[in-house]
């Protein structure tokens, strides 16, 4: 049976570094998905960039800081990446997108996790978030990323 | 199976209104005695765009647990580009038993976007027996 663990890890100045740790439940087989979402806590029109505008079509998406994740086990550090706010090419040279602009929530696909494999004897998943954004801003951005965990639960185990 | 029995496959909506910014709303919902299977659930709303920022939903069917409290909508939304026969996101074995599905939805805040009152859809790819 899956289960999904959200946890979530709030970031308030700029070039913060904030370490967490994910318990896992006892009865966990393994972690296989991987998935994350970033909710910006001040308001936009404050200053905060939301997207870099350029002359190309082509959008750079913004980076929001960096994510490591890691165990205690044989895995370590099993993820490790840039956390991007959004993905602002979804109508890349989209030749419709005069009259029916695209954007994430009208031509996304379902967000599927990221494949990982983390054996289930870890009990616990440390990690860490880097901000870019406030470096970005150059003030602080408040906000938060919500990561997801996609475990498999064991529920005939007879120990648990 | 024979022709008096068949299954048809059909949507089942439910609608809950989102009327205060960072508010949680919860509603129970019942499914037809003709529900035989339920085999996924899609999220829409008039206003897409607050509901992929904003919003968050526990799912739960027969007092079984499939999204998590704080579960992003986002996951489980489609665009328009999205194949006919893909809009809906898989539930796997399903027991329909009591009937009953809940919906605990909480709107946060994000600062992209500004708050108005929305309606949240949510769609239940059903299989019904036809009498």
């Amino acid at each position: 049976m899956e289960e999904i663990i959200i946890h979530t890890v709030g970031i308030s100045r700029a070039s913060q570094l904030k370490h967490f740790e994910i318990p896992l439940p006892r009865n966990i087989e393994k972690v296989t998905g991987l998935w994350y979402k970033v909710r910006l806590l001040d308001d936009a029109e404050s200053g905060v960039p939301i997207s870099i505008r350029t002359r190309s079509p082509y959008l750079p998406p913004i980076i929001v800081g960096q994510i490591s994740l890691s165990t205690r086990q044989q895995e370590g550090v099993f993820y490790y990446g840039n956390l991007i706010l959004e993905n602002p090419n979804v109508g890349f040279l989209d030749y419709t997108s005069g009259v029916f602009p695209a954007k994430q929530h009208n031509r996304s696909a379902m967000k599927r996790p990221l494949k990982v494999l983390l054996n289930g004897d870890s009990a616990i998943v440390h990690g860490y978030i880097l901000d870019n954004w406030g470096t970005l801003a150059r003030r602080n951005v408040r906000y938060e990323v919500d990561v997801y965990l996609f475990c498999e639960l064991n529920f005939n185990d007879p120990e648990q | 199976m024979n022709e008096e029995n068949a299954l048809l496959r059909a949507p089942k909506v439910f609608e809950l209104q989102v009327t205060a910014a960072n508010s949680k709303v919860s509603e129970t919902f019942e499914l037809d005695k003709s529900v035989k299977s339920v085999n996924g659930i899609a999220f829409t709303s008039e206003k897409p765009d607050l509901l992929f920022h904003r919003g968050y939903a526990r799912v739960e069917i027969n007092k079984r647990e499939f999204f998590p409290d704080n579960h992003a909508v986002q996951r489980i939304m489609n665009g328009v580009d999205a194949n006919l026969d893909n809009r809906y996101w898989p539930l796997e074995n399903v027991i329909i038993g009591n009937g009953q599905v809940k919906i605990e939805f909480t709107d946060k805040a994000d600062g992209r976007t500004v708050f108005a009152a929305y309606t949240v859809q949510l769609y239940l790819d059903c299989e019904i027996e036809l009498n």
